[in-house]
């Protein structure tokens, strides 16, 4: 990797913008909903021995439009569904190899308008699923703009009771967690063309949810899992001009349905309306402020849809990330986070 | 580092406190307490469509705590209406507490259709 400098700092947290904002909504697309995005740590290569990465981001999602299958489908219940999320990722690198990171997600709002006028809005808001992870540098060879990184981690529900307004409970749609627990792993690869400027990563990743446990505080018949999730995505960046980088990430989403379970017998079924395979092409732009803090807008739109059963699906997604990296150390670390410029 | 190593400990052991687990013992000595029914105007809606569920109980400072394994309510009390979005069949439970934390849950079972 290149000498340290402060471009390197800077460059570094580009590199993890673009994750933060080109993350798939990634968990509870239902019948009437778009889904939650996940936290804002996972797409990012091993950090540099004391370096402090400190990223936060903010998602809109809205949604007008049903697909059943991969077509648009009629009789749909709602008018629009939309939310607001904000992110809040926490990396430390503890060796050259070794990262961990924290990360944090809160809906401000998560909110259904229904077509028919006797159903007032539903609104639902507050913490979603944190999430720990571990990641290890198994091949980084800087000089050569090369890294292979695999990571693995658990995501934990701040509360495990459903949300409740006035004692009933929200529709599951508009939770912002899951109440459940779940795991994931990923393997994260990139590698740099310095006689063009330009970076290739690709992200494998596969998340795993658990069944919740939502009769804590009353009684129910059912447990309820939210399906699985398989994620694979490209992305390619270039610089254009100094501090100023473009990227473009091409993502699949597959999930497996949710399942139900009877607690009485322990069967378990598959719910309708979930599970979907979509895919995305993510433009985006990033710019370096002075060098230090790094702002980035992204824009998610999906070309090929494919839901099982009758769903709501994503008409537009944007986000917006402010990150920057610390360097705690005494001296600059042996390893650098990775760079998305390759001057 | 040892100070952020100590932050992301104190994160982490703060953010799993936080899920924690509510509990509620029942007094059983009062005898005035009774849910005594839960019931639905329809057993079998279109989808999109509401329908009614009411819960008649007795007893002091009565709560009605409504769930569902799916599906969208309206209302609060001891009567509300529910809706939902795709066909299948659905659990409605309501859970009915008084103020000396006796409770009782009822269910009832909803099948919308296309």
């Amino acid at each position: 990797m290149s000498p340290s400098g402060p471009m390197n700092k800077f460059s570094g947290a580009l590199f993890l913008i673009f994750f933060c904002l080109l993350l798939p909504d990634i968990a509870d697309s239902q019948c009437c909903s778009t889904g939650s995005p996940s936290g804002a740590s996972e797409y990012m290569g091993v950090l540099g021995k004391n370096y402090f990465r400190l990223a936060t981001f903010y998602r809109h999602s809205f949604s007008d439009t049903y697909y059943e299958s991969d077509s648009y489908a009629d009789n749909n219940p709602l008018k629009s569904a939309n939310y607001n999320f904000g992110g809040l990722t926490l990396g430390y690198g503890i060796t050259r190899r070794l990262t961990v990171e924290i990360d944090f997600g809160y809906f401000m709002n998560k909110t259904q308008l229904y077509l028919n006028t006797k159903i007032p809005k539903q609104t639902g808001f507050g913490f979603s699923n944190s999430g720990v992870t571990l990641k290890y540098g198994l091949f980084v060879k800087p000089a050569k703009q090369i890294e292979l990184t695999a990571g693995a981690g658990f995501r934990y529900p701040f509360t495990r009771d459903p949300q409740m307004v006035d004692n009933v409970q929200l529709n599951r749609d508009i939770q912002p967690s899951t109440n459940a627990f779940g795991i994931n792993g990923m393997l994260f690869f990139s590698i740099g063309f310095a006689s063009v400027t330009m970076r290739v990563f690709s992200i494998n990743r596969y998340d795993y949810n658990f069944f919740d446990k939502t009769d804590l505080s009353y009684p129910t018949l059912y447990d309820y899992k939210y399906g699985n999730i398989l994620l694979n995505s490209v992305f390619v960046s270039k610089k254009i001009v100094k501090y100023l980088f473009a990227i473009v990430q091409f993502r699949n989403e597959y999930k497996t349905n949710d399942n139900k379970r009877l607690k009485e017998t322990g069967e378990v079924s598959n719910q309708v309306n979930t599970g979907y395979d979509i895919f995305y092409v993510s433009p985006q732009l990033s710019y370096s402020i002075v060098g230090k803090w790094n702002v980035s807008v992204v824009f998610d739109q999906p070309l090929y849809k494919n839901y099982k059963g009758h769903q709501l699906t994503p008409a537009y997604s944007y986000a917006i990330s402010l990150t920057r990296d610390f360097n705690l150390g005494h001296k600059a670390p042996k390893v650098e986070p990775a760079r998305v410029d390759s001057n | 580092m040892k100070q952020f190593l100590l932050f992301f400990g104190v994160a982490l052991i703060v953010s799993l406190a936080a899920c924690s687990k509510h509990s509620t013992t029942p007094d059983n000595s009062s005898g005035a307490f009774k849910f005594t029914s839960l019931a639905t105007k329809d057993t079998v809606i279109k989808i999109n469509d509401l329908t009614t569920i009411s819960a008649t109980a007795s007893g002091e400072g009565l709560t009605y705590t409504w769930t569902a394994d799916f599906g969208t309510f309206i209302g609060s009390g001891s009567t509300v209406q529910w809706t939902v979005c795709h066909a299948d069949k659905f659990t409605i439970n309501c859970t009915v507490k008084d103020k000396n934390n006796n409770s009782d849950t009822k269910n009832v079972t909803i099948r919308s259709h296309e």
